[in-house]
């Protein structure tokens, strides 16, 4: 039973049951008089937005969200009236009782001050692989750049930001990969702040995802290993690369162009000359194509180091064989 | 059973270097013994910031490194042991060259039966080892030192050499890279890692297997850290030295360690450090081993 008291906080305090439970008129009620709830007569915008968002096409039979899943019933509040913290966990509580998989991860930057809505939307909400724009997330992109802009112009114009966008208006091929948007490097429920250096290491991580031969090399050389024992000072994908302006090594405007790799090794070694950044910090000993000198090199100090292995193992085997023959042949 | 008796009087003594009869005899001066010492702990200790690195996949690998304090500090501790073997090394090659100032008979001091150098005759020596492994040969009659002894100072040595150098330009490569080009680095980079696994072999599959391991001396052999063996030690492993020390009986007992006069027994505390501190680094060598196989799995 509804009290006139629970009205008294609501928006729609004032308004006649019967907008809203129009069968309630029927006198004796009948039993179904309560489920109607026809929101759209009043809020019809909100209501269209809603019937494109993927609450409402992406269906079952009961998990949808109607307006009442998220917005309550009878003590409705306007989203605008509620202070935005209250207003984000008031939503975000709405969010949660169905998709209890996806609260924001502990130390996750945006757990208490961004609310669900801000990044997925509100009544228009898509999905995040959206099939609209072939699957990439650059919807969620779109919203980051809402709080993010100075990091959101270079992504769109880096090398993941422009085939992103060119992957989602399908002008570029999908291939393999498609592109990488905000939430494959910062994952959508556990960000962090760029500053926290043991979650360059996940970045890193992110990075060698669609990269593993560049990870693989990166994880051989000093850089990678030193990193990956814990090291925070030693440089990381992002470090020379950068997050947001990234560029293939040819494009000048790449940070480890030619013209530009030397400045970009002095940010850690202050002392760098050119010929310092000769350094190939992706070379593999085991490519024989690309790096036959290092490869020589390897393939010979593999060989050594596995014969003489060998030799040394051989030998113990075959004195201390020998060794317990003649003890056990002396009475 | 009394810890005491397991270790050094009842049955056999777990040292080696303790068991059988006759004196001891001096074998190894304060100043090697030391240095050794001094050599085999930087090993461990450049071992364990240093392979973690090469064999970083391995799931403890970063915990090897935080227990150094984390890896700046294992970065630290990684060059201060280097700088430590490095002025080992230059310290035992003035020893050598005071040494050899002082020989008498300066043609015989390299290749000579006392010498650590590696020689013609080890080759032979080692040749005839295999063919009496395999029952075609009597087994080799060895002098001072033994082929093994000397094929082990030589990679040592030399393995040293290089990693030092490769370690110098990876240390400092801003510097070097006034002169030098940039390729070096990734040169440096695998003769570093490889020689280390060159020489990291020979200590932990050869040097600890050879001297503590092997049947007729496991588990330990004591005599670089007591500086002393017994006289049927010295007949089993080094008989053309037995044979020229002559009767033990007939020298007095000398409490200061010169080489092949005899010597006290090992004083108690002396004995229990050193099978401890075997063990302790028979542990850390089989530790060593798990990680390069661990790392070959992932």
């Amino acid at each position: 039973v509804v009290r006139p008291a629970t009205l008294d906080s609501s928006a729609h305090r004032g308004i006649a049951c019967v907008r809203c439970h129009p069968r309630a008129e029927q006198f004796p009620h009948v039993a179904e008089a309560g489920i109607a709830a026809p929101c759209e007569s009043c809020h019809a915008a909100a209501d269209s937005t809603w019937r494109a968002g993927v609450h409402h096409f992406a269906t079952g039979d009961s998990a949808r969200a109607r307006c009442v899943e998220c917005h309550g019933s009878h003590r409705i509040v306007p989203v605008a009236r509620l202070a935005p913290l209250a207003g984000a966990a008031t939503m975000n509580g709405a969010c949660v009782r169905c998709h209890a998989d996806m609260a924001p991860a502990p130390g996750d930057v945006h757990a208490d001050s961004v609310a669900c809505i801000q990044c997925h939307g509100a009544h228009g909400m898509r999905p995040v692989a959206d099939p609209a724009t072939h699957g990439l997330a650059v919807g969620i992109a779109r919203a980051c750049a809402a709080c993010h802009a100075a990091e959101a112009r270079e992504y769109w114009q880096d090398a993941h930001g422009a085939l992103a966008a060119r992957q989602a208006a399908g002008e570029a091929p999908l291939g393999r990969d498609t592109a990488a948007t905000c939430v494959d490097c910062h994952w959508g429920h556990a960000v962090r702040v760029p500053q926290d250096r043991r979650a360059h290491f996940a970045f890193a991580d992110a990075c060698i995802r669609c990269h593993p031969r560049y990870g693989a090399t990166f994880r051989e050389s000093y850089h990678g290993q030193a990193t990956r024992v814990g090291s925070e000072r030693a440089a990381l994908c992002a470090d020379c690369h950068t997050a947001h302006s990234v560029y293939p090594t040819a494009n000048p405007a790449s940070s480890v162009s030619a013209a530009r790799r030397t400045a970009m090794c002095r940010q850690c070694h202050a002392e760098a000359t050119a010929r310092f950044a000769g350094y190939l910090p992706h070379a593999d000993p085991r490519d024989r194509a690309r790096f036959p000198g290092l490869y020589a090199l390897w393939l010979a100090m593999t060989i050594l180091v596995v014969v003489v292995t060998l030799i040394y193992i051989g030998h113990a085997v075959l004195v201390s064989r020998r060794t317990v023959l003649e003890r056990r042949a002396q009475p | 059973v009394k810890v005491k008796d397991v270790w050094f009087n009842g049955g056999i003594a777990l040292d080696a270097a303790e068991r059988g009869g006759g004196p001891f005899i001096w074998r190894f001066t304060v100043f090697e013994r030391v240095l050794h010492t001094v050599v085999a702990v930087a090993f461990f200790v450049l071992a364990f910031t240093g392979l973690p690195l090469r064999f970083s996949c391995v799931a403890w690998a970063p915990t090897l490194i935080a227990m150094w304090g984390g890896a700046p500090a294992a970065g630290l501790i990684h060059r201060w042991a280097a700088g430590v073997v490095l002025a080992c090394m230059a310290i035992f090659t003035l020893y050598l060259a005071v040494r050899f100032a002082k020989a008498p008979d300066k043609r015989r001091f390299i290749p000579g039966p006392d010498s650590i150098f590696l020689q013609r005759s080890d080759f032979r020596e080692f040749w005839q080892m295999l063919k009496w492994s395999v029952g075609r040969a009597s087994k080799p009659r060895f002098g001072r030192y033994s082929y093994r002894q000397r094929f082990s100072y030589f990679v040592a040595f030399l393995g040293m050499m290089v990693i030092g150098l490769s370690g110098l330009l990876l240390w400092f490569p801003e510097w070097f890279g006034r002169f030098l080009p940039g390729y070096v680095f990734n040169v440096a980079t695998v003769i570093h890692s490889y020689n280390v696994m060159l020489l990291a072999a020979l200590i932990v599959t050869y040097h600890f297997v050879d001297v503590h391991l092997r049947p007729n001396k496991a588990p330990l052999d004591g005599v670089m850290f007591t500086g002393r063996a017994t006289f049927a030690y010295m007949q089993e492993e080094h008989p053309l030295l037995a044979e020229a020390i002559g009767d033990p009986a007939a020298g007095p007992v000398s409490a200061r360690a010169v080489r092949d006069r005899v010597a006290p027994p090992p004083p108690t505390w002396m004995r229990r450090v050193h099978v401890a501190l075997g063990m302790v680094a028979l542990a850390l060598g089989a530790l060593l081993v798990g990680l390069s196989l661990w790392d070959a799995l992932c």
